[in-house]
């Protein structure tokens, strides 16, 4: 659906004198039916890439088509559902009127914008905002209208950025059933977000960029697969201390303010092996889990240790 | 291409709610203003001509108002991002919006301009009218939109435009002569001395110049709403 082709975006001050660099050489294909995440440390070129996709700016090199078309033909003809990282609505709108503006934008049709705003204030839960003005809104129904009016229309390109910031655990539980309920073969989903958990649950590819750079894509699939022959970290929860653990685990760690948890590395089978023995000796395990998911694993490795 | 026509309505009552509200001020005070000048006497022509004064004033002023802040208030505030991931083009967006902002100026102004036809019994308003003031709101309007797609302070860079201009005219009313910058700042502004409400229509050279300024302006508008970020790069 969307092709990247050396794509670069250079920021220049008005005088030329300031030149940074935001995005650098990015080459990529987006099919319909993905979930994309886009993940990154702060000024990596997550919302810059966004905003490429959506024609909000031009890339100084390379090109960019969606079925193509330029991204902002293809918006103005299509349109796309957008959540942006700030959700920036008129405070004076009240929040059913917000929807119904966005609706009417969004190409739905007259006679069906007011079964479509009652469905979504439903679905996100802001039927009982209904009185309020978009000013009066906590940051957390703030985010929920955002969502809300990026999904008015049925479109086949979805854009969040940052889509659970500001949500509470429920809400943020709840967004990921609203990706999963939207994914379909004919559409593309892109969710650029700090937060990795929720791109490891959620997409099916995720790219880490990095000062501008695609640094790599990490697949869904073997997200949670440590890679064999690979020392991986794990945490260990045992029911009481057990005097197996120093022979099962010579190096294993203590954790820091939790009683019973240790921290164990080695590569993944040596590790079963040391479960096993421990569970032979009598040890109660309550816990085995890995101290970083394959693609915090991977991010550290594409970005380092960013400050 | 999709046109904005259905959103048109959304548009009309953010205007009532918004620019509409001292417009309406602006109108009535214009309207009680005129309504208690002394039309008879020796004084009549001059009340005459101080009314039609105030009739363009108030016309400009409405311009100002409902045009001023059309593109940049959304662009400061970054509501254009949500509005423009929909199907919809900038560029016919904020012409619907201008257009709007038009019929609310023509009603502001024959509003006013039906008083003073009522005190001097004078048939002020008609096509004459409606051309002219079509006329200024092309030329003024179109201005400050065009102002609008680049700055934040549109309406305050207009303000002092047509200040310069109108101390410009006094200047040449006195037998001044303006220096080779001001003729080319003159050249760039509205040709205010054409829009006068209450004059003859235009015609000939007159015309074409007041109609080719505002096509241009309007159309400079349009082209940078095309062609400019709809997002900024904001660490450069």
């Amino acid at each position: 659906m969307i092709e990247l082709q050396g794509l670069s975006k250079t920021y220049r001050s008005l005088l030329g004198t300031r030149v940074v660099p935001a995005l650098d050489d990015l080459t990529l294909t987006l099919a319909r039916g993905e979930v994309v995440g886009v993940a990154g440390p702060n000024g990596a070129g997550k919302t810059t890439l966004l905003s490429l996709l959506l024609g909000y700016l031009s890339p100084s090199r390379g090109t960019l088509r969606i079925e193509g078309f330029a991204p902002r033909a293809w918006i103005e003809q299509h349109g796309a559902g957008y959540l942006a990282e700030l959700v920036a609505i008129p405070g004076h709108w009240s929040v059913p009127s917000a929807l119904r503006r966005y609706a009417t934008l969004a190409g739905v049709p007259p006679g069906r914008v007011a079964e479509r705003v009652d469905a979504l204030l439903d679905g996100f839960g802001l039927a009982e905002q209904g009185g309020k003005r978009v000013r009066e809104l906590s940051k957390g129904n703030l985010q929920r209208l955002g969502l809300a009016q990026a999904l008015a229309a049925d479109s086949d390109f979805v854009v969040l950025d940052e889509p659970t910031h500001g949500l509470d655990p429920i809400w943020t539980q709840r967004f990921r059933d609203v990706v999963r309920d939207l994914r379909r073969p004919s559409r593309l989903i892109l969710i650029a977000s700090h937060n990795l958990d929720e791109l490891e649950r959620l997409a099916d590819r995720v790219l880490i960029l990095h000062q501008g750079r695609l640094e790599r894509i990490v697949t869904a699939g073997a997200a949670g697969t440590p890679l064999p022959g690979v020392e991986v970290a794990y945490r260990l929860a045992l029911a009481a201390p057990h005097p197996a653990l120093a022979r099962a685990f010579p190096g294993a760690e203590a954790v820091d303010g939790r009683a019973g948890e240790w921290r164990i590395r080695g590569e993944l089978t040596a590790l079963n092996r040391g479960v096993a023995d421990l569970i032979g000796a009598g040890a109660v395990v309550t816990a085995f889990a890995p101290e970083e998911s394959r693609l915090e694993s991977e991010f550290r490795a594409a970005v380092g240790d960013v400050r | 291409m999709r046109l904005p026509t259905r959103y048109a309505g959304w548009m009309a009552w953010d205007l009532a709610a918004g620019p509409g509200i001292p417009m309406a001020v602006l109108t009535v005070l214009a309207a009680l203003l005129t309504s208690r000048i002394e039309v008879a006497g020796p004084m009549g022509d001059a009340a005459r001509a101080a009314c039609a004064v105030i009739l363009d004033w108030t016309a400009i002023g409405l311009t100002l108002l409902v045009t001023g802040g059309l593109v940049s208030a959304d662009f400061a505030m970054g509501h254009q991002r949500t509005l423009f991931a929909k199907p919809v083009s900038p560029p016919l967006y904020y012409l619907q919006r201008w257009l709007l902002g038009g019929l609310a100026v023509l009603l502001g102004a024959a509003i006013v301009g039906q008083v003073i036809a009522a005190r001097f019994a004078v048939p002020l308003l008609g096509l004459t009218f409606l051309l002219r003031l079509a006329l200024l709101y092309l030329a003024v309007g179109g201005l400050v939109f065009l102002l609008s797609t680049v700055t934040r302070r549109d309406w305050l860079l207009a303000v002092v435009l047509l200040a310069w201009q109108t101390a410009i005219g006094l200047a040449r009313s006195m037998g001044l002569t303006e220096g080779p910058i001001g003729m080319v700042l003159d050249a760039l502004l509205p040709p205010m001395p054409l829009l006068h409400l209450s004059d003859p229509a235009p015609a000939g050279p007159e015309l074409a110049h007041a109609l080719g300024y505002g096509a241009a302006v309007l159309l400079a508008a349009l082209a940078v709403l095309r062609w400019r970020p709809l997002a900024r790069g904001a660490r450069a």
